[in-house]
């Protein structure tokens, strides 16, 4: 088992940080695509909570992995007008397809979870910020999103571990993260306990994301 | 209208639905003018102070702010507002902002003013509610009446004509309503306009120039404190006072 460990080790820690990466990024990313879904799920009853609604339902109802695929393979078939609007660089590559397919379905569900949080912030803080003539903009970006940031704190900190293990589809459309590069071993050497070794990366690797989120949500003292 | 009316009612109704909880309300707040409202609970005397600041609208008659007519546009309430500061019962602070933010945020952000005149402004305010020790602690961190006082310094901030308080001591410990109420005693002795919804009759004795008492949605009665503590002009307040003072 060491041997498939040190003997390979550039590849895992080319993976590892692969893996680290695109969740760290489709979380961050995915975050900012889901605040105005949030939003306008949370204030909108017209047109734009019906799309936001839409958007949610779409995307925590595809499967990811088959959104991997229609994102990847299926814009291949249009490849013509992708190159037309200068788009192919972009969706010829497996990486940026599995971003893609990542962002949009972890901001679905970020935006369910920011919604469930600005929901429950109550009344007397929207009356607060009236009563203080504070500007739509200033009370949404100054009050009520840094609180129910904290309040949705934990839940997000789940998506993201969550989104780590969800990379891992990303082998399947030929992305060296670390279950490419696990896949990669085992066909060289037919050994399966190279998947110990991998789920071994993960375990660390969620545990360090475990670690550092506590942290966090321990500096943010004015939740006590 | 007089130029020296702080607030004006005139023939004010206002529902909750089919339910009419404002009732003709007609009532003239001269400025630098102390008011204290009391009554039993439910009796509209919340909701006849939110509508000041249009955090209540109104159905039918007229309420005028500092000679602006309040009316339900946008500009309208947003111009109101600047000239009326309120504290709630629950004191409400920003719990994510430290007592010298909570006081600067509307003063930066809706005024405009720079952030280090808006931070000298504040610290001038937290001290007169002698809390400039605790300018860079959260709320969290501080008792019910420090909230209390940093959420006046924060409405002051706003450099109101008027100010508003919805029963700003009644979630509070007995030592606290006292350290409250002389920061409140303070304000009116600068020449503030108030309408203070309160329980606290030493209060009203004290400062207030007339007292307003309201039951079942109507004012019934309006009286200068001594008058009012002394000898009650209608049964319904005499029977409110012996309640409050029986125990």
């Amino acid at each position: 088992m060491f041997e498939l460990y040190f003997g390979e080790m550039s590849r895992w820690n080319d993976g590892l940080i692969l893996t680290a990466v695109m969740s760290t990024l489709s979380v961050v990313i995915g975050f900012f695509v889901a605040l105005p879904i949030a939003l306008a799920r949370s204030k909108s009853k017209g047109i734009l909570g019906f799309l936001a609604l839409g958007y949610v339902n779409i995307f925590r109802g595809v499967p990811l992995l088959v959104l991997m695929f229609l994102i990847y393979y299926g814009s291949g078939q249009f490849s013509r007008e992708l190159r037309g609007l200068g788009l192919w660089w972009f969706f010829r590559d497996a990486y940026y397809c599995g971003l893609l397919a990542l962002v949009l379905n972890t901001a679905a569900y970020q935006a369910e979870i920011i919604r469930g949080s600005l929901d429950t912030i109550s009344a007397s803080v929207l009356e607060t910020n009236a009563a203080l003539n504070l500007t739509p903009w200033t009370s949404f970006r100054r009050v009520l999103l840094p609180i129910a940031f904290a309040k949705a704190l934990p839940p997000l900190g789940n998506e993201y571990i969550l989104m780590v293990k969800a990379t891992s589809l990303l082998a399947i459309i030929t992305v060296f993260d670390l279950m490419g590069q696990a896949r990669m071993i085992f066909s060289e050497t037919f050994d399966l306990r190279v998947y110990y070794i991998a789920a071994a990366h993960y375990l660390v690797l969620v545990l360090l994301i475990e670690w550092a989120l506590r942290r966090f949500e321990a500096r943010i003292k004015w939740m006590a | 209208m007089l130029a020296d009316t702080a607030i004006k009612f005139a023939n004010m109704n206002k529902y909750f639905g089919a339910f009419h909880v404002l009732k003709d309300i007609n009532l003239d707040v001269a400025k630098g003018e102390r008011i204290v409202v009391c009554g039993p609970s439910g009796s509209g005397k919340s909701t006849l102070i939110r509508c000041v600041n249009a955090l209540e609208k109104y159905q039918s008659g007229h309420l005028y702010v500092d000679g602006i007519e309040l009316d339900e546009t946008t500009s309208t309430i947003r111009k109101v507002r600047n000239h009326v500061g309120m504290c709630f019962q629950h004191f409400n602070l920003f719990p994510h902002l430290t007592a010298l933010e909570n006081c600067t945020l509307s003063p930066i952000c809706t005024h405009k003013i720079p952030k280090a005149d808006a931070e000298k402004q504040a610290m001038d305010y937290l001290a007169k509610v002698r809390m400039e020790g605790f300018a860079h602690k959260y709320p969290s961190q501080l008792s019910g009446g420090q909230q209390q006082r940093v959420a006046i310094a924060r409405s002051l901030c706003m450099e109101p004509d008027i100010m508003l308080f919805d029963e700003p001591t009644s979630a509070l410990d007995p030592e606290s309503i006292s350290e409250v109420l002389d920061v409140m005693v303070d304000l009116a002795g600068g020449g503030m306009t108030m309408m203070c919804v309160t329980h606290e009759m030493g209060f009203a004795r004290k400062v207030a120039d007339r007292v307003v008492f309201m039951d079942a949605g109507e004012i019934v009665e309006v009286n200068d404190p001594e008058g009012f503590f002394a000898n009650p002009q209608e049964e319904r307040s005499a029977k409110f006072l012996k309640q409050i003072i029986n125990h």
